[in-house]
């Protein structure tokens, strides 16, 4: 090595000295950009050495040049590490004040409840819509003639004693059952009938167990050959979905005016057994009066108390809790399914 | 209704116990809702034999008794003026304990020692109250543990009887469906008469044989009135009957064996005497054994001495005639009343009693003069000691009908067509032979079935069907997986509730509970809501159920009041539900399902910021976000003329330019009458225009990928100009490149006059096709407010 280039490397070898010290204590990114430029800025220290370089013998210069270059990159890579730092910091202090108490409550809206016998009624209109049930619907001012006499209970019979109507003037009165949505479905359409009726139903009564309004859900399915068996099968797999695969479903005659044989069907339930449904074979009466010929079309109805079923589901002691509306009763019930 | 196994057991023997009976017996169609069982309440009680009884020494009114214990004949004191030496007597030994918890010790009264106690029925528990010691049948061997002796163990079923099985509502209705189902012999009741006398019939007239189609009437004299026997009380109490005396507990008695409603009258009483059954006169007054006076109509059916009447058909019995104490002749009344008219009565003078519920059930034709003897023989058998009344020879049986009995054409295809199982002819025979039906045709089928008397609820072969079903137990009918076959076409009321499910879980989001309330309000209430007249109950539970809801909004502002007196911070309910408009006298009203939403408190809360209330732009937002989520177009909403709501805070809500309903504050002054303490918005919508159909599908517009220009300005107005009047005058003006316009601030006050107000809008331009120059834009917003100036008078702030 001449001493020309030994000379060189000695200036170099300083210059990074002193930009080590410059980087290092730089701390704002005005002070980096000004000891930045005082090495590597047009006016830096490396122009002199660049005018230098041009005096020293054409052989020499590939080393000299290399020489340069390499402590320009030293000295870029200190500068570029100070700015890492600076950049650094700053996050971090940006972060730092932007560091929050996650354990404070949430900005939210806390959701509604659907009511608990619309609930359990969405979940059966699912399941029956599902088995091929379609939905239909009924006024809940009905006529005697409906809500009565088609369903084969002329004024006579002392099944209307079971069924404490509330009356309105002339022949109206609310419906005490869903079973009058039966003769309408029947009477528009040409059988298979198949529908499902969910809705509002009334009696006078009132206690812990009964309310002047509740909910039942009706079913249908009329064609030639729906049997008894269909009954028991449709209700029994209904039930069990409902209730669970495992649960015993028992099927136990019963009297239904509209219907002939009539079953109420129970549900295991703790050591016992729980009434949920009353079904039966459409009566040939029933059939009758809609013009369909019982010799020619049979089928089954059921229907189903949906506001018992949300008590027993949700462990509502007292009926009239469901039409109360308390918000500290409804929002119980928020939790979705 | 009530029934005792051990009244059973006098006509059936089966070899179930209680438990397996009440299976049985729920799985025949009779539902036993309760088993319970009576059992004795004391131990260490045995039968004692008194063989000789001497005075105490040392007081007048006791008696020592030398009783023979079965095991040692021991000396009891006993104060009972009937203890006597001969008597079967209770005993309750030492550590014999009574009802209570009383022991018994060795005591000394007045001196004397006494071994024990002889008890009366109080004292055992077996009644209310009693006269001296129990007095045993001779023939029970003395040292026998009572509660062997006596029928004191019993179990008591508690039967759903349904409305068409009038022949289960007696004991031996019910042993006649277990005899049946357990292929044993039924054992009827004794109902020889000891002795009768000659003499003449109390003549009966039927001059209704409509309502009346039997009336057996037959005399017994020389009766003597006396407390009827221990095993007669213990089966009358068990079923929940009060023992009275001999006469009344004998009819009773009957009435649950045969479920044969019987009348006992005072022979004396009788004018005549004569009986005649006839239609009651409007307006006529009689005193039933309740000592209440009944007036009369014309559906009423009596029965009449020569002079009056004595009774309320089928009902209950008249106070001028009943039984008494001193009563010794009887004319003892069994009959056969149509079922229609004795509810009829019963329902319109609110008077229900054992004897109505049977009748209008309709009771056994066939059995009413057996029904009879068998009273009339208890009578005789139970009647006072030193009494021997005889049964006068001849009966009156007036029959002016015969009550009809279907015959049912049946084949055993019936079965298998209905139930969907082939059960083998010889079974469906032995049921329904079993069951009381006489069947004639080949052993094949088809039958001609006679229906036996006491069954009125069966005339068709689907009847019959049944009652072979409930015999072989309907667990024998399989149960197939559903059949499901696939629909063919739309069901529309399914998507409909799914487009209402989807709007109820809008609100849900938004915090809205679900509420659920009756259908009917009072009339007050709802007159604060509408002045239309509302269809009314006749028959309403009470005053505040009275009128029909032609609103949702009067409950849902009562649900708000009560949480809010209840301590909540906010309300937010929202309902679903049918409102009934009147047509008309006796039609049918008009019903909408209708969505109330009623809210109040705080929109939001939060520590950051704080609470911020509720008020009608909250609402209003909701409603249009109801909209959208539903496919529909924002609703437009107007000021409003609401009777209920602030008047300066109603709107009308419209929606594709159908009326939706109204929104808006409740009124101050409703909200102070109804007691509510809180400003509260509420809206109330038709729901058939939202989710009575499907919206159309989206469809893709492609949005613009050239930027948009902004441009805000601030409109001075009079405050009569309302916004969506400047909205949409700038809607028809059609200009190209307008984009949207939005309106980001209203100011009022400050350098404005009292009926000005200023109102920022932001409009964004933007063009499909290509970026807008300055002077696209220029251009089009000079036009836009060149326009606004001159519609509205507007001043450019």
């Amino acid at each position: 090595m001449t001493d020309a280039l030994a000379a060189l490397r000695a200036r170099l070898d300083d210059l990074l000295v002193q930009a080590r010290a410059v980087a290092a204590g730089v701390d704002r990114d005005a002070d980096l950009n000004e000891g930045k430029a005082r090495f590597l800025g047009r006016k830096g220290a490396f122009g002199p050495v660049m005018r230098e370089l041009g005096s020293l013998d054409h052989a020499q210069r590939p080393a000299a040049g290399a020489l340069i270059n390499e402590s320009k990159q030293a000295i870029e890579a200190l500068f570029a590490e100070a700015r890492a730092r600076i950049e650094q910091k700053a996050l971090d202090a940006a972060l730092e004040a932007g560091r929050i108490d996650v354990t404070l409550p949430g900005r939210r809206t806390a959701p509604g409840a659907t009511h608990p016998v619309q609930a359990v009624l969405d979940e059966l209109i699912d399941l029956l819509v599902e088995l091929g049930f379609a939905l239909a619907d009924g006024p809940e001012v009905e006529t005697e003639h409906y809500n009565f006499d088609q369903l084969n209970m002329p004024a006579s019979h002392p099944a209307r004693d079971m069924q404490d109507t509330f009356y309105l003037q002339g022949d109206l009165l609310l419906r005490t059952q869903t079973s009058p949505v039966q003769i309408r479905a029947m009477e528009n359409t040409q059988p298979p009938v198949r529908i499902i009726a969910p809705g509002k139903v009334f009696r006078c009564d009132a206690d812990v167990t009964h309310s002047p309004t509740f909910h039942q859900i009706e079913g249908l399915w009329v064609d030639r050959d729906v049997t008894m068996a269909d009954l028991k099968g449709v209700l029994s797999y209904f039930l069990r979905r409902l209730f669970g695969a495992d649960r015993g479903v028992r099927f136990r005659p019963s009297f239904f005016p509209f219907t002939e044989p009539s079953v109420e069907v129970d549900v295991e339930f703790g050591d016992g057994w729980m009434e949920v449904l009353g079904a039966g074979m459409v009566h040939p009466r029933v059939l009758r009066n809609v013009g369909f010929d019982p010799a020619e079309v049979q089928g089954f109805a059921f229907g189903l108390g949906v506001d018992r079923l949300a008590m027993v589901r949700y462990g509502i002691s007292d009926i009239r809790y469901l039409f109360e509306n308390d918000q500290r009763f409804l929002a119980q019930f928020a939790r979705g399914r | 209704m009530k029934i005792s196994l051990n009244w059973l057991r006098r006509y059936v023997d089966v070899d179930w116990d209680a438990d397996e009976i009440a299976r049985r017996l729920t799985l025949v169609g009779l539902e036993v809702d309760g088993v319970h069982r009576i059992e004795a309440d004391f131990t260490g009680v045995r039968v004692g034999k008194v063989q000789a009884v001497r005075p105490h020494p040392g007081a007048d009114r006791l008696q020592i008794a030398q009783v023979d214990t079965g095991d040692a004949v021991l000396d009891v004191v006993c104060g009972a003026p009937n203890c006597r030496a001969g008597l079967t007597v209770a005993y309750a030994g030492l550590g014999a304990r009574l009802p209570g918890g009383f022991k018994i010790k060795k005591a000394k009264i007045r001196g004397e020692i006494s071994l024990g106690m002889l008890c009366s029925e109080d004292e055992l528990g077996l009644s209310d109250a009693s006269e001296g010691i129990l007095e045993l049948p001779d023939d029970l061997p003395a040292g026998q543990p009572l509660e062997q002796a006596l029928p004191i163990e019993d179990v008591v079923f508690d039967l759903g009887i349904t409305a068409n099985r009038g022949d289960c509502l007696s004991h031996l209705g019910v042993a006649r469906e277990l005899a049946a189902l357990a292929g044993v012999p039924l054992r009827w009741p004794d109902t020889t008469l000891p002795a009768t006398t000659p003499g003449d019939a109390v003549p009966v007239t039927i001059a209704d044989p409509d309502r009346c189609a039997r009336y057996v009437g037959r005399v017994v004299r020389g009766l003597g009135v006396a407390p009827s026997p221990l095993w007669m009380q213990r089966l009358l109490s068990a079923v929940g009957v009060r023992p009275i005396n001999n006469l009344v507990d004998v009819t009773n008695f009957v009435l649950f064996e045969y479920g044969q409603p019987l009348h006992a009258f005072d022979l004396r009483d009788l004018e005549g005497p004569a009986i005649v059954v006839r239609t009651a006169e409007a307006g006529e007054r009689m005193t039933t054994l309740d000592d209440v006076e009944r007036t009369l109509t014309a559906d009423d059916l009596v029965i009449c001495d020569a002079a009056r009447p004595v009774a309320l058909a089928g009902v209950m019995g008249g106070q001028n005639s009943e039984v008494k104490d001193d009563t010794r002749d009887v004319l003892l009344e069994s009959a056969w009343f149509e079922p229609t008219t004795v509810r009829l009565t019963s329902r319109r003078l609110g008077l229900r009693s054992e004897s109505s519920h049977r009748f209008e059930r309709s009771v056994d034709p066939e059995r009413t003069v057996e029904a009879a003897n068998r009273a009339l023989h208890l009578m005789c058998a139970l009647s006072a000691p030193g009494t021997s009344p005889q049964v006068v020879e001849a009966l009156t049986d007036a029959r002016p009908r015969v009550v009809a009995r279907p015959q049912v054409a049946y084949e055993p295809d019936h079965c298998t067509r209905l139930l969907g199982v082939e059960l083998p002819v010889a079974r469906q025979r032995e049921a329904l032979e079993r069951l009381g039906f006489s069947l004639e045709g080949p052993a094949a089928g088809p039958w001609t079935v006679q229906t036996p008397s006491w069954r009125n609820d069966v005339d068709e072969a689907a009847d019959l069907v049944e009652e072979v079903a409930r015999y072989v137990g309907y667990a024998v009918i399989p149960t197939p997986p559903p059949r499901v076959t696939a629909r063919t076409g739309t069901d529309a009321g399914y998507a409909r509730s799914r487009r209402l499910r989807r709007a109820r879980e809008l609100l849900n989001g938004r915090g809205f509970h679900q509420a659920l309330n009756y259908s009917f309000l009072g009339k007050g209430l709802q007159a604060h809501f509408t002045p239309e007249a509302p269809l009314e109950l006749l028959n309403p539970l009470s005053d505040d159920q009275r009128a029909l809801r032609m609103l949702l909004a009067p409950r849902l502002v009562e649900n708000a009041a009560h949480n809010l007196r209840h301590g909540a911070f906010g309300v937010r309910l929202f309902e679903v539900g049918r409102v009934f408009l009147p047509r008309g006298e006796g039609v049918q009203p008009s019903e909408v399902e209708r969505l109330g939403v009623v809210w109040s408190g705080p929109a939001t809360d939060h520590w950051q910021g704080g609470p911020r209330a509720v008020d009608f732009f909250d609402l209003k937002g909701l409603l249009v976000d109801l909209c959208a989520t539903l496919g529909r177009p924002a609703p437009a909403l107007q000021p409003a003329d609401c009777a209920w709501l602030h008047p300066g805070a109603a709107a009308t809500v419209h929606l594709e330019g159908r009326s939706l309903g109204v929104a808006g504050e409740l009124h101050p002054r409703l909200a102070r009458t109804l007691d509510l303490g809180a400003r509260l918005f509420v809206a109330e919508l038709d729901l058939d225009p939202l989710v009575g159909h499907a919206a159309p599908a989206p469809r893709f517009v492609d949005f613009g990928r050239f930027p948009a220009v902004t441009r805000d300005l601030a409109l001075r107005l009079s405050r009569s100009v309302l916004a969506a009047q400047v909205l949409s005058s700038i809607e028809d003006l059609a200009l190209g490149y307008v984009d949207s316009v939005r309106v980001f601030d209203v100011y009022e006050g400050g350098s404005l006059g009292a009926d000005e107000r200023s109102l920022g809008l932001r409009v964004t331009y933007r063009a499909s096709d290509r970026t807008l120059t300055d002077d696209d834009v220029a251009a089009a917003h000079g036009r836009l407010v060149d326009h606004l100036r001159d519609a509205f008078s507007a001043q450019l702030r």
